[in-house]
């Protein structure tokens, strides 16, 4: 889906930081990649490339075999969603508004929501289980439940790839597995490309079908779920005394700090 | 680091002093050639005009210059201090304005006997000022960002009142203007012996309390734990403060700034001890203002031109705030506080009813229904009554059209800049096409009034675009584009004051247009405005849905494929448009475009359309109401209706800020 190749990105500034360095990746089509790293890896500005919403870079990236670059706004649209780690919670609009909004790529500034429209946005409802709340305004919601609404509306918005920063980084870790699990089920559901930071190391470890680990703005890892957790790796990425033990009733490795 | 940084404040005092040795050089130097210095600082020989001019006029305005300065500075440092708010100052909130409408009142109604209360007249309308914003501003939690708007507020509030009351004392116009923009020119010591003692009290009275204050920056609680009487010491300083700005101003007028950017300056320059910045601060003030004062005399030929020091001190001091706002992130980095997320989805159709049955009657009443000496007098409808109908339904007509400009021109800055509180007014928008107009006034004279309403438009386009370069960074802080427009408008209005000081006999004629009179008006602009006005919102209801998409931020309606830099330039566009038609036929200060979009959207207008449409219905009705008012009030005089509109929208945010929590 998205390649990678020499990619490095440097801060703006009197004294530019590098704050990504030769990063050549791909990420697979109809994944659930994770992007993992200590704090100030790269971990968001990576995601952010990939979103467009940091412009220079050197280096190319292509998006279905085009440059990034060379995609027009809605376009890009029609085929990114992306999810901010902060997304601006609009006061005054209910969720089924929000939820209209992905379809805005698709229909632009006058075009007509027909039949269609209101049947995806419908389901996007459905299946994130925000229908209950159709009505009401997103801001008087709980954290899980907007993070349901934002993850509807990029639904809505019916891009085959979705980028998530740090999707559950505000939730309690009932809500974390919930929105993971909604995450992973959407994603064979509706056969889409997932490209999501995360923190948590055992949610990444029970989700993600892939994964990508950042150390100082490189690459410094990639593999598969099983591979990633094991001790001696996660000790690597995270320079942390970390290790695993593993769970024999469900076959997992869980982590724990030594 | 800082090491270095502790020598800083040093550093440019030192700076600052040196200069001001400097001028006093060059002042002193054609006495100093012959050995005169000492005879003419104290016993000038009464032939030689030169003597006589510089004792009595270059020596007293220098000895002004320095300690207006220092003053104004050590009022800002103390009030800054006291209310823990790095942007706060004499002028800011509204202790200026306060003294200069009750100095205004005293000076034209009082009678001369009066004279020796003149003083307390004036200490008690910059403590009422200040009073009224500390009450509001400390209903929220004295958030620096309330501070500021209450202060606004304020300002204008008193600033609309002082200009009625000069409208209707024109013979005092012109000198009253003169000092209204800061003069600090001299014809004798006078001035200087009235400030002088005032000042120094007000400063060792200050200093000597300067101690206690560090405690007051920990923070109410702990300061009345470790023993000290918050309230008895705050009010003290205050009242101090108020003290010496209300003389200085008195004496000099209207100086700006000074109290804002002195202070501010010194404390990023690295003073943190609220002693050393007092301290600091009247030096340096008095330094700056010398300085200033300096360059501005190089302007004025003996007898010629003035160029008023207080306008200047806004000219110098308004971009340094814009550049410390860039440079400094000295404001907390609260989100907009605006934010109504427990409001309910209500059904706005009953109120759009409403509105408009109101504006169907108003409409009515305000062509038949009159006030004369008496009481009301209705109108009937027969031929001999038609040209009177015609001449009144043309301003009401003009006043509407006005309110419905001003309110998508805000609803469309509010929200394209996401923030509440932005409005044509407080962005600079309406004082740029204003000033756009005077100049251009100055050159095509009152006829060419379409080409008049081009450039205005123009100017207040090149301001929006100004604003929003400053503000590219910080689109999510409201209080970030409200400083940064403040200080714009500063500019702006320090520009118009200096052209109307010189625009003489014209003064008057400006003045009642800068007032917001509907009686220039004629049909034909009003129907272009109407026009201009119709067809731009359709265009902007048309674009409801990327208006609305606007509200998700940059990063999300980019991802969701709208190109929304062009738009916003584009919907900016259209505002500034907008708001230059009004301001050509009401003049820049009306408040309606801040008012009506907030109000409708308080009163549950959610969505971009229905929130355009709801702001429309408001602001005509409002401006409805003002040109009535304006016309009727106070028969058989006139009002100017911008002015009228101002004190609704004005009283609309203090019982709003008043209100809340």
């Amino acid at each position: 889906m998205f390649d990678l190749k020499d990619v490095i990105f440097k801060s703006d500034g009197k004294n530019p930081k590098t704050l990504l360095s030769d990063i050549s990746v791909n990420f697979p089509t109809g994944a659930f990649s994770a992007i993992v790293g200590h704090n100030g890896s790269g971990k968001s500005t990576l995601l952010k490339l990939l979103a467009r919403k940091n412009n220079k870079h050197s280096g190319t990236i292509t998006l279905d075999n085009a440059a990034l670059e060379s995609h027009g706004t809605r376009d890009f649209a029609r085929k990114v969603a992306y999810l901010p780690q902060n997304p601006v919670v609009p006061p005054h609009l209910s969720v089924r508004e929000l939820v209209a909004f992905g379809r805005y790529p698709w229909r632009g500034a006058f075009g007509r929501y027909r039949d269609e429209d209101h049947a995806k946005i419908d389901q996007a409802m459905e299946l994130t289980h925000v229908t209950g709340f159709a009505d009401r305004l997103v801001a008087s919601l709980s954290g899980g439940e907007r993070q349901r609404v934002w993850l509807a509306m990029l639904l809505a918005q019916d891009a085959p790839v979705l980028l998530l920063d740090e999707p559950t980084s505000a939730l309690d870790v009932g809500h974390q597995r919930d929105i993971l699990q909604l995450v992973a089920n959407l994603k064979n559901h509706s056969n889409l490309t997932v490209i999501a930071v995360l923190h948590d190391i055992d949610m990444v470890g029970r989700f993600a079908d892939h994964i990508i680990a950042l150390r100082g703005g490189q690459t410094c890892w990639q593999g598969t779920a099983r591979d990633f957790m094991q001790g001696e790796i996660l000790r690597t990425i995270f320079q942390t005394d970390i290790d695993v033990i593993h769970l024999p009733d469900h076959d997992r490795f869980v982590s724990y700090v030594a | 680091m800082t090491n270095t940084r502790s020598y800083l404040p040093a550093i440019l005092l030192a700076l600052l002093g040196l200069s001001s040795i400097g001028i006093l050089v060059i002042d002193f130097w054609p006495f100093l050639q012959k050995g005169l210095a000492g005879q003419v600082m104290f016993s000038p020989d009464e032939t030689d005009f030169d003597q006589i001019l510089f004792h009595y006029s270059t020596l007293p305005r220098l000895a002004m210059a320095f300690l207006c300065g220092a003053g104004l500075a050590l009022a800002g440092a103390a009030i800054q201090t006291v209310l823990r708010n790095p942007l706060a100052s004499p002028t800011t909130l509204g202790v200026g304005a306060g003294v200069e409408f009750a100095l205004t009142i005293f000076l034209l109604i009082a009678p001369a006997s009066m004279a020796i209360f003149q003083e307390a007249f004036a200490l008690a309308g910059g403590m009422i000022a200040l009073g009224a914003v500390y009450l509001i501003a400390s209903k929220r939690g004295n958030a620096t960002l309330w501070l500021i708007l209450a202060g606004m507020i304020v300002n204008l509030l008193l600033q609309s009142g002082s200009q009625i009351v000069l409208l209707f004392n024109e013979q005092y116009l012109q000198s009253v203007f003169m000092w209204g923009a800061g003069d600090l020119a001299q014809n004798g010591w006078e001035s200087t012996e009235f400030v002088l003692p005032r000042v120094v009290i007000g400063m060792i009275a200050v200093l000597a309390l300067s101690r206690p204050l560090d405690l007051l920056a920990l923070g109410d609680d702990t300061a009345n734990s470790l023993g000290a009487k918050v309230t008895v010491l705050r009010l003290l300083i205050l009242g101090f403060a108020v003290f010496i700005t209300a003389s200085v101003i008195s004496a000099a007028g209207m100086i700006g700034f000074v109290g804002l950017a002195v202070p501010a300056a010194l404390r990023i320059a690295g003073l943190t001890r609220s002693r050393d910045l007092m301290i600091y601060s009247v030096l340096t003030g008095g330094f700056v203002l010398l300085l200033i004062d300096f360059i501005v005399r190089q302007f004025n030929g003996l007898g010629g031109d003035v160029l008023p020091t207080g306008a200047a001190t806004a000219l110098f001091g308004a971009p340094f705030i814009i550049l410390v706002l860039r440079k400094a992130r000295i404001m907390p980095g609260t989100q907009s506080e605006d934010q109504h997320s427990d409001q309910e989805i209500i059904s706005k159709l009953r109120l759009s009813i409403i509105l408009t049955i109101t504006l169907v009657l108003g409409i009515g009443f305000s062509l038949f229904v009159s006030l004369d000496g008496n009481g009301f007098a209705v109108l009937g409808w027969n031929a001999d009554n038609m040209d009177i109908l015609l001449g009144r339904s043309e301003r009401t007509f003009a006043a509407m059209i006005c309110g419905a400009a001003l309110a998508v021109s805000g609803t469309l800055i509010q929200r394209v800049g996401r923030n509440p509180l932005a409005s044509p007014e407080i962005t600079g928008v309406s004082s740029a096409t204003a000033l756009a107009m005077i100049v251009a006034l100055a050159i095509f004279g009152f006829g060419q009034r379409a080409e008049l309403m081009v450039i205005g438009a123009a100017g207040g386009i090149v301001s929006l675009l100004v604003l929003l370069v400053l503000c590219r960074k910080f689109t999510h802080a409201p209080h970030y584009m409200l400083l940064n427009g403040l200080a714009l408008t500063a500019i702006l209005g320090a520009i118009v004051r200096i052209v109307l000081t010189r625009s003489g006999t014209q003064t008057s004629m400006l003045m009642s247009w800068l007032a917001g009179t509907t009686y220039f008006t004629n049909m034909h602009e009003v129907m272009i405005v109407a026009g201009v006005t119709a067809v731009l919102l359709v265009v902007a209801i048309a674009l409801r849905r990327p208006l609305e998409l606007a509200s998700l931020g940059t990063d999300q309606s980019v991802s969701l494929g709208l190109g929304i830099s062009g738009f916003q330039f584009a919907m900016m566009l259209v505002a500034a448009i907008l708001a230059a038609s009004a301001t050509l036929l009401v003049g820049p200060l009306s408040f309606v475009g801040l008012m009506a979009p907030h109000l409708a959207r308080v009163a549950g207008y959610r969505l971009a359309g229905g929130h355009l449409l709801g702001a429309v219905l408001i602001g005509v009705n409002v401006m409805m109401v003002a040109e009535w008012l304006a016309r009727n009030m106070i028969y058989p005089a006139q009002l100017p209706t911008g002015i009228i509109a101002a004190l609704i929208g004005t009283s609309y945010f203090l019982i709003l800020a008043v209100r809340k929590r």
